[in-house]
């Protein structure tokens, strides 16, 4: 009667061995380590002003992040040399531009300076330039 | 004692199948053995800033003596501080079946991108990666 199921035997036991085998194909699952750096803006640099009427053209020189690559955007402020109190710049020169000059029309009378900041995406904000020389509009 | 046939049967499979297990128990184990010194994931990427795509290029070590196939490999950012979160910086899946022969080497290529809306705090930071690969022999 045993000499019977002897294939069945041989049958069960070369499932288990190939059940065996099956699992051993599948290696490995592994963990290692790394990292991942982001740039920094580096300071703008001193913009030129000059006026034409009520209309004030603002040139700047590219800025760089620190570690090398030219900013992808700038933001413009105007100071009241008298207040002392800064706005953005508007119609023309207004929101991140991505140029490195803008003419500011309908500036209104009135003792001005401009700054240059470097920026990049929605935040991303650099150290704001020296203030330019004083344009009396 | 005599057995009967069908209690005989059964005592045939219920053996086959704990054979089995356990030849598969014992290759799983030799597998993890063979895990500790099996493949190492690195790499790492800088220049990131807001809106920007860059390459990450993710090294796989094989350090065993037989082939491997790399089928995933996943990365797993920490924040970079209080004010950076990991969710500022996406990296992409590795899916596919890359070959790395034995005692070699070979480079998995995925994007990371910084989010364009991520804040101002972010500049500068170090993000701390960590790549989760799966393989099987190959």
């Amino acid at each position: 009667m045993r000499r019977r199921f002897l294939p069945l035997l041989v049958v069960v036991v070369a499932a288990g061995l190939l059940a065996g085998g099956a699992a051993a194909a599948w290696a490995l699952s592994r963990s290692g380590p790394g990292a991942a750096k982001a740039k920094t803006l580096a300071v703008g640099s001193q913009p030129t002003a000059s006026v034409q009427g009520h209309k004030v053209t603002v040139t700047w020189t590219a800025t760089s992040f620190t570690t090398g690559g030219a900013a992808p955007g700038y933001v413009i402020r105007r100071y009241n040399v008298a207040t002392g109190v800064g706005v953005g710049a508007t119609n023309g020169c207004s929101g991140t531009l991505t140029v490195l000059t803008c003419t500011e029309t309908g500036v209104v009378s009135g003792s001005w300076q401009y700054t240059v900041t470097p920026a990049a995406g929605t935040n991303w904000r650099g150290p704001e330039s020296p203030k330019s020389a004083v344009v009396v509009v | 004692m005599k057995l009967r046939p069908p209690a005989f049967v059964a005592l045939l499979v219920a053996a086959g199948a704990l054979f089995g297990t356990a030849a598969a128990l014992g290759a799983l184990g030799a597998s993890h053995r063979r895990s500790a010194a099996g493949f190492k994931l690195s790499g790492h990427v800088t220049g990131l800033y807001p809106g920007q795509r860059k390459r990450l290029v993710i090294v796989v070590r094989n350090r065993g003596s037989q082939a491997l196939r790399v089928r995933a490999v996943t990365t797993r950012v920490r924040d970079a501080s209080g004010a950076c979160k990991a969710r500022n910086l996406r990296i992409a899946a590795f899916r596919g079946a890359l070959r790395v022969a034995g005692h070699r080497s070979r480079r998995i290529v995925v994007r990371a991108s910084m989010r364009a809306d991520s804040p101002t705090a972010c500049q500068g930071a170090v993000f701390r990666l960590a790549f989760h690969g799966r393989a099987t022999q190959g």
